[in-house]
């Protein structure tokens, strides 16, 4: 038994540098200085990542494969930095107005969630998994319930964090019963012994599906997903649908490709109809929704299953690649979709309910910038060309004609004619639709921040989709180092 | 049967115990109290299997499991306020607004 190197220090450092920020940050709130919490969340994030950029490479593991910075980390870590910096611009100055408590901790919760994701992405070992996955999931409980005096948020929290201990308890019986069948908990050596056709590790396999199939909210463990979005607070919904989303689809990926790849032929079936179910009760359900929030919660959960097409392509062909450059745009457009109703509802009064599709009402030339941002975020989500959604779809659906799977594109592709009818209803409701029940349209006074947060992921969805062949290559290339 | 065969046992049938009691019951404490228990189902199970193989991983995880336990129990019990300071009730069906 060795002990480690001084370079393992180095795999760990944006964890440290991560965590390093959140504890400055309560240290500055405890001495009151108070107006530079969005600069140290913000450079602390920005540290992190090019530390993850200087210090990921092929096939190193440190502390004995507990830390495993590779190309599937940086990808993934990647993106969740990004949206956690975009996330912590959306909230700025914003939480106060949504009912949360005007204290730091919004801002530390979220930073201390993204390094559990991070972990969660970054380990080739279980026990490192599940501490990653509960780190997570324990910050974003306490975030879906700050707005303490509103009984929507109480409940949500109350809602997630049962279901999602009750999920997590599955999914960690599931590691028992991988221990008890290959006596490891190392990725690489489960995969080596994993024995074909054992009921004992087929259950396994189920229980793991049950836990991260509930954090990405596929079909049937969805049903927590409309209450939390809806109940939790907009700028903490955004962050929940962006980075909880990447993380548990990042070590989703890594566990069935890393440790059950003899297996691929019995998961391969469980999700392709999982994503079919989920594309379907998503779509279907979003139709009929009259809370914006809850109708983008739905939304989330169809994409979860455009995601999964490509896991069940991922074997044979590049599917991989394009599950990865969908999480890319899908975190995106969701922080462009869920940032601008929060940045509507800041110039709505708190007496009627803002969060009625109704409300947005004439909002699009009321406040032309957020009606923009929400436009293409919207489009994009519909899957219209040129933006980075109608790329990602297509990469998807492609991978998976090539590996054969032209049943499953088929559903996916009338799935998302479905979707176009409740995005495109929020934007007629947006530019056409008339105020006068509603409020007096009034410009929502927007912080700065919130505005250059919303910019960025307006500009990313299009960037995305202007350049995609581009960087579908290159996460492809990174994904297989 | 052996020691091991046993404390499996055992602790599969605290985790199932656990996994019905949070289906079943409606209060959210006893709800937490389930979920602890599932926790610790899994537990024994990590013990007793390490125990077999001689490997420490399975103990180390133990230790795990228990922080994640406490930390978990002082969440909920925050969230159990909270609900309980908005709807008077720790029932899981009365705080129910939300649904469509």
């Amino acid at each position: 038994m060795i002990g480690f190197q001084p370079s393992d220090l180095a795999q760990l450092s944006p964890f440290l540098v991560l965590t390093a920020a959140a504890v400055v940050m309560l240290l500055a709130e405890l001495f009151h200085v108070f107006r530079l919490r969005l600069l140290f969340g913000i450079s602390g994030t920005a540290a992190a990542w090019l530390f993850l950029l200087r210090n990921a490479r092929p096939q190193d593991a440190a502390f004995r494969g507990m830390i495993f910075l590779d190309g599937q980390s940086l990808v993934f870590g990647s993106i969740i930095l990004a949206a956690l910096m975009i996330s912590l611009l959306l909230g700025d100055k914003q939480h106060a107005a949504q009912g949360v408590t005007s204290g730091v901790e919004v801002e530390v919760l979220q930073i201390l969630s993204a390094v559990g994701a991070l972990v969660m992405v970054s380990t080739a070992n279980l026990l490192m998994l599940f501490l990653g996955f509960e780190l997570m999931s324990l910050c974003v409980y306490i975030l879906t319930g700050l707005a303490r005096k509103e009984r929507a948020s109480a409940e949500g929290a109350l809602k997630y964090f049962i279901l999602g201990s009750f999920s997590s308890a599955f999914l960690l019986y599931g590691v028992v019963l991988i221990y008890g069948a290959c006596g490891s908990l190392q990725l690489a050596e489960i995969s080596s012994r994993v024995p074909a056709d054992n009921l004992l590790i087929l259950t396994a396999l189920g229980l793991f599906i049950f836990g991260f199939g509930f954090k990405v909210s596929l079909a049937p463990f969805h049903v927590w997903t409309p209450d939390v979005y809806q109940g939790a607070p907009a700028a903490i919904t955004a962050f929940m649908a962006a980075v909880v989303k990447i993380a548990a689809f990042g070590a989703f990926a890594r566990v069935l490709f890393g440790a059950f790849l003899p297996l691929a032929s019995s998961w391969i079936k469980l999700l392709w109809v999982l994503s079919v179910l989920t594309m379907l009760i998503g779509n279907l359900a979003a139709l009929r929704q009259q809370s914006v929030k809850r109708m983008l919660a739905y939304s989330s959960i169809a994409h979860a299953g455009y995601v999964a097409i490509g896991l069940v392509s991922g074997v044979q062909g590049s599917g991989y690649a394009s599950s990865a450059f969908y999480l890319l745009v899908y975190s995106f457009m969701t922080l462009g979709a869920f940032g601008a109703v929060l940045a509507a509802q800041a110039g709505s009064d708190a007496q009627y309910d803002r969060d009625k599709i109704d409300s947005l009402a004439g909002l699009g030339w009321s406040a032309p910038f957020i009606g923009v941002v929400l436009s293409i975020s919207l489009l994009s989500l519909a899957g219209l060309p040129p933006l980075g959604g109608f790329f990602a779809k297509f990469f998807v659906f492609r991978t998976a004609m090539e590996s054969g799977y032209t049943g499953l594109v088929i559903i996916a592709a009338l799935n998302s004619v479905l979707g176009l009818y409740y995005y495109l209803r929020i934007m007629v409701v947006m530019y056409f639709g008339r105020s006068h029940e509603v409020r007096t349209v009034s410009a929502p006074k927007v912080p700065a921040a919130s505005c250059v947060g919303l910019a960025a992921a307006g500009f990313l969805v299009l960037y995305l989709g202007i350049s995609a062949g581009h960087w579908l290559e290159v996460l492809g290339n990174t994904l297989r180092w | 049967m052996t020691v091991t065969a046993f404390s499996l046992a055992v602790g599969l049938v605290l985790f199932l115990l656990g996994a019905l009691g949070v289906l079943v019951r409606r209060n959210v404490l006893i709800v937490l109290m389930c979920l602890e228990l599932m926790l610790n189902g899994a537990n024994l199970s990590f013990v007793a299997l390490a125990q077999a193989f001689g490997d420490l991983a399975g103990q180390v995880f133990v230790f795990f499991i228990l922080a994640i336990a406490a930390a978990e129990a002082a969440v909920g019990l925050a969230i159990v306020l909270c609900v309980f300071r908005n709807y008077r009730t720790v029932d899981v069906n009365e705080a129910a607004s939300l649904h469509g």
